[in-house]
């Protein structure tokens, strides 16, 4: 005769850990998808955006193949990953609007304690370049203008 | 006769789409939220190019030109409309006075070379959400018909 314990340790079935496992997966998955969207251009380099009030939402700045132009707080200057010279873009500029498919604006990321004598360098160079649109990333601010 | 497929012997196999379903769920749930949080902002800013010939410019005597003027170290700059002096608090108020009643809403904006770019950033957002439809960045020590 089986002894009772014996059998009805036949009868228990283990955690189905398929389902866990699966949910696992797709979140790496999700978190991978999710990081290579992220708009990262200088690997590391981050500016300290400037916070304001009332910014308009800019999806088109999250697209590859848009013009962007990094200044740092110490005034070094990136196009795309790319260091750069100010003086020197107005040739990169140029040979990236010969592309048909480029859009014609140039997304600026600007460190909020950047020289704006910098930003006049830059944005010279974009102008000789041929483009007249351009947009400043920024953050969304809550509270009044900081006065330090 | 009747043809039945229960009773009898064992049931056949079943694909159990629980797991699937659970992945189909996080999978959507995480995707609303990375639509949701990943969005940029920024301010739109026009660079108008110098006039082909100086002379055959128009005067304009309703331009209005926001300065950001820098005045010692660490300390806020202040700003000007058209050589005016306008506390900050105030410019927002001020612009939307005289916007009120132009179709054209253009500003110029120029700013000292050492004034941070927080305070520009901020001259152009405060001049959007006065009604400004176009800011125009004067860079080169350039001067507007009418200024």
């Amino acid at each position: 005769m089986p002894n009772q314990s014996q059998r009805s340790s036949k009868l228990f079935s283990g955690i189905d850990a398929t389902a866990f496992a699966s949910i696992l997966v797709a979140l790496l998955f999700v978190v991978l998808i999710a990081e290579g969207m992220t708009y990262n251009p200088h690997h590391g380099v981050s500016a300290d955006l400037p916070k304001v009030m009332h910014p308009v939402p800019m999806p088109g700045a999250l697209r590859k193949d848009v013009m962007q132009v990094c200044i740092m707080r110490d005034g070094k200057v990136y196009f795309g990953v790319e260091r750069i010279d100010a003086f020197a873009l107005q040739a990169k500029v140029e040979d990236r609007i010969r592309d048909r498919g480029v859009e014609r604006k140039v997304y600026i990321i600007v460190d909020q304690r950047a020289r704006w004598g910098t930003v006049k360098q830059v944005l010279d160079a974009v102008r000789s370049a041929g483009v007249i649109r351009v947009a400043f990333l920024v953050d969304q601010r809550r509270g009044p203008i900081p006065m330090r | 006769m009747a043809f039945s497929m229960a009773g009898g012997g064992p049931s056949g196999p079943q694909i159990n789409v629980t797991p699937l379903i659970d992945v189909l769920l996080t999978l959507i749930v995480m995707f609303m939220l990375v639509v949701a949080m990943d969005s940029e902002y920024g301010e739109k800013v026009q660079i108008p190019q110098p006039p082909k010939d100086q002379t055959s410019e128009p005067a304009v005597e309703r331009t209005v030109v926001i300065q950001v003027v820098w005045t010692a170290k660490d300390t806020p700059p202040t700003v000007k409309i058209n050589q005016e002096d306008v506390r900050w608090e105030d410019l927002e108020l001020r612009l939307a006075q005289i916007y009120l009643k132009r179709a054209e809403k253009v500003v110029f904006v120029r700013g000292d070379a050492d004034v941070d770019f927080l305070y520009v950033a901020n001259v152009i957002d405060l001049a959007h959400h006065a009604g400004v439809q176009q800011v125009g960045l004067m860079t080169q020590g350039q001067q507007v018909a009418g200024e």
